[in-house]
């Protein structure tokens, strides 16, 4: 049987990075196809090529036995392909209907009626449960992905994309989506699915091609592969899960944390009755699905956000009621999670980014004005030190690739020295080099006595990372536990809220 | 009793109109700081394309073709070349004020020259203008909730990007949704000057732009509350006008400031839980 999607020899460039190189893939009528690789290694670019976002510099996009041009998202519609992007496409503030006529719609009037009745009836075919008439920001991420499937799926779709699907969700809702999947491939719907969680990948996949460095390396049945397989095309090498044990004796309790109660505008008890301690030489992993509280609890940490009620120790002294000016004048570090917003200007001189602790001191300021030659050297010399691929201190921040940006960032946090760090996310978005320049700063941080809060998604980063790990859900921490006690399967059990 | 209620529909005729306009050009992402200098330019070109062809009804058309224009103009700078609305908003306003005063004084001198034949009352006390606005409040909301493309203005308002991943032009519709927005804000011009007043003068939209930029957000970007905003404005104009015949003894100039204190109390009140598209204001670029 001829595949129905034939990609052959895509490429496409940005500049200087070869994102997708002669790229080949097969995708089968009815099968759901992943395709897996680490952050960076251009499955999305790939995608985003077939849905018409992208265009590349050269290759072929054979459907059905014919050569096809893809300009704009609307031909691939055109063509049955459909995709569900991993930021949902979405207008929040409108009903399911409308943002599925929006999408779908060519008529100058709508027909609401219609449209909802369609949309029933691919509800209860595909067992898509949604309710039309519901505004799509009161909806569960879990809800809105199908939304976007039901929306892929609206004018006949022989191919969905599924970007990062389960990234947002729980594993619950996750089994539920799978149950969805295996719905259309059973009605002839191929799935392209692509992840780099290769579990996930065995549980769902008929065939998988791996993706490592924009270049397409190896494709099979998922019947004669396994993850150790997967993992080795994946990187490269055989992974080793090496545990960062370092056995130094940990008898100061750096922060703790008591009863930590935090409200936003968005969500009451974001955060409720949080207590936890880090002592020094110690890495605590916080795991938990995103969107947990987790950063509620950092920027209350920081004062950023005000605390209801509860107790922050830093070092023995009380910093509940301190300034956020205040906390970081001690010898606190923060990796924010967003670091484009929170860590830096990204319009900004890396000099002047790398500036922000150290320009009100007397080492580079006298007389009230700021000495930019010494900050000039000192941005540099971070630059070296941790190998952040620039120019110099004078480029312009936003020039620089996403891991270096992580990197300068981790860079001016830890060369503060700080005593006490919150990592949140540090690896998110980040390639695999720098994933592991950053990994091997923090644990050389935390030999060097620092005490250290990572927050993460992925279960794989807290297991190999942390002494301890606490696991997040709805506000609490629910259990707390150490990478040898645990299983991942039981604290996926344990993210998804249930108590054992 | 009957009289005031006609009095209040009267006097928010030209702060609907212009409201309606600025309701279109908002849900679509594009912040409308110049719709006072848009009313302007209605007010005067109204006059002006009457004067000259003696038809009020060819006035009125005149006045919507040099708007759409204008909108044009205002769209093109702000989604297309990406200025800065409020930037670009203000720049509007000093322009119309220069230009119908140079205009205006040129044309018809000092006086009250321009004095045209209006718009009469035709049911009920008010003149057409009114009707029209009323229908057009039903009209647009028709417009926005029942056909795509008003759809798309307000989806394009809150969040562009989905629009568009839909393979919809953003700007298209953005421009649409200000040409459409800016001949409305001229109609509104053109019922002051025309139907209210029967002649133009210098600067006579005396701040109803801005009033109408609050009774939007007052409204909460709804048509049918955006009526009641401007007939709340209406009112306070209303009763303003009364205060000053009947209480002699108070300083004219203090009752005079009441519709501007409302103005700014209700802007007060709505900021509090207010309904701004997401990307109002928003530089978009398209990724197509």
């Amino acid at each position: 049987m001829d595949p129905i999607l034939r990609l052959k020899n895509i490429t496409i460039k940005f500049g200087a990075l070869t994102a997708n190189d002669n790229v080949c893939l097969d995708i089968n009528k009815g099968e759901t196809h992943a395709i897996l690789g680490e952050n960076g290694a251009g499955k999305s670019t790939l995608m985003n090529i077939l849905y018409g976002v992208l265009k590349p510099d050269s290759g072929q996009i054979i459907l059905d036995g014919q050569e096809v041009n893809i300009h704009r998202p609307r031909d691939a519609r055109a063509l049955g392909v459909g995709m569900v992007h991993q930021h949902f496409m979405l207008v929040p503030a409108l009903t399911v209907v409308e943002n599925i006529i929006l999408a779908t719609c060519q008529t100058p009037l709508i027909n609401m009626k219609k449209t909802s009745q369609r949309i029933r009836e691919l509800s209860t075919k595909f067992g898509l449960e949604v309710d039309p008439a519901a505004v799509v920001k009161d909806l569960s991420v879990g809800q809105q992905q199908r939304v976007e499937i039901i929306k892929a799926l609206y004018d006949s779709c022989k191919i969905l994309i599924l970007d990062e699907p389960t990234a947002v969700l729980t594993p619950q809702e996750a089994k539920e989506l799978f149950k969805i999947i295996r719905q259309l491939n059973a009605a002839g719907t191929s799935v392209a699915f692509i992840s780099h969680k290769m579990n996930e990948i065995m549980e769902i996949a008929d065939r998988i091609t791996v993706l490592r460095g924009g270049k397409s390396v190896w494709s099979a049945r998922k019947a004669d592969t396994n993850e150790k397989e997967l993992a080795r095309h994946m990187v490269g090498r055989d992974i080793v899960f090496t545990s960062s044990e370092n056995g130094a004796i940990r008898d100061k309790k750096i922060l703790e944390v008591k009863n930590l109660c935090v409200s936003t505008a968005y969500k009451k008890n974001a955060v409720k009755d949080l207590s936890f301690s880090v002592c020094n030489n110690e890495i605590y992993g916080i795991a938990g699905v995103d969107g947990n509280g987790q950063s509620e609890m950092v920027k209350a940490l920081l004062s950023i956000i005000p605390k209801d009620s509860g107790q922050v120790i830093f070092c023995g002294k009380d910093i509940t009621h301190d300034s956020t000016k205040e906390i970081f004048s001690k010898t606190i570090g923060h990796i924010p999670e967003d670091r484009l917003n929170m860590g830096v200007i990204s319009r900004f001189f890396i000099f002047e980014n790398t500036s922000f602790y150290n320009y009100r001191t007397d080492e580079f300021s006298s007389r009230n004005s700021i000495d930019w030659k010494k900050e000039h050297s000192y941005s540099d010399k971070l630059i070296q030190k941790f190998n952040v691929k620039a120019s110099g201190g004078k480029a312009v921040f936003s020039t620089l690739s996403g891991g270096n940006q992580q990197k300068l960032v981790v860079a001016r946090e830890l060369d503060k020295k700080p005593r006490f760090l919150i990592a949140a996310h540090p690896t998110r978005g980040v390639d695999i080099g720098a994933t592991e320049s950053i990994r091997k700063h923090l644990i050389q941080q935390r030999d060097q006595g620092c005490a250290i809060i990572l927050i993460s998604t992925e279960l794989e980063e807290i297991m190999s990372l942390s002494d301890r790990i606490g696991v997040m859900y709805e506000g609490k921490m629910i259990a707390e536990t150490t990478p040898k006690e645990a299983s991942i399967e039981q604290i996926g059990l344990w993210m998804a809220g249930k108590e054992s | 009793m009957w009289d005031f209620f006609i009095v209040i529909f009267r006097d928010s005729t030209s702060i609907l109109l212009v409201a309606l306009g600025i309701l279109i050009m908002q849900l679509g992402g594009v912040i409308n700081i110049g719709a006072e200098g848009m009313m302007l330019i209605g007010a005067f070109f109204g006059i002006l394309g009457t004067f000259l062809s003696g038809y009020t009804g060819l006035g009125i058309l005149i006045a919507l073709i040099i708007l759409a224009i204008f909108g044009f103009l205002f769209g093109l700078m702000t989604i297309y070349w990406k200025g800065n609305q409020v930037v670009v908003g203000v720049a509007l306003n000093l322009l119309a004020e220069g230009m119908t005063t140079t205009l205006s004084r040129q044309i018809f001198g000092t006086g009250s020259q321009s004095t045209i034949q209006g718009f009469k009352p035709i049911f009920l006390g008010v003149s057409v203008m009114t009707y029209v606005a009323l229908a057009l409040v039903l009209a647009l909301y028709f417009f926005l909730y029942h056909t795509n493309l008003g759809l798309r203005i307000r989806a394009s308002g809150e969040y562009p990007i989905a629009v568009d991943i839909a393979g919809i032009d953003v700007y298209r519709v953005q421009l649409t949704a200000v040409v459409i927005g800016a001949m409305i804000i001229g109609l509104g011009g053109c019922s002051l000057s025309m139907a209210h007043m029967n002649s133009f003068s210098e600067l006579m939209t005396g701040g109803r732009g801005y009033i109408a930029l609050a009774a939007v957000a007052l409204g909460q970007y709804k048509p049918i509350g955006v009526l009641l905003a401007s007939l709340m404005f209406g009112a306070s104009n209303t009763l303003q006008y009364h205060l000053q015949a009947s209480i002699t003894k108070f300083p004219a100039p203090i009752i005079r400031i009441i519709p501007y204190v409302v103005t700014i109390i209700a802007v007060i009140i709505s900021g509090k839980n207010s309904k701004d598209p997401s990307a109002l204001g928003k530089k978009y670029i398209k990724f197509s």
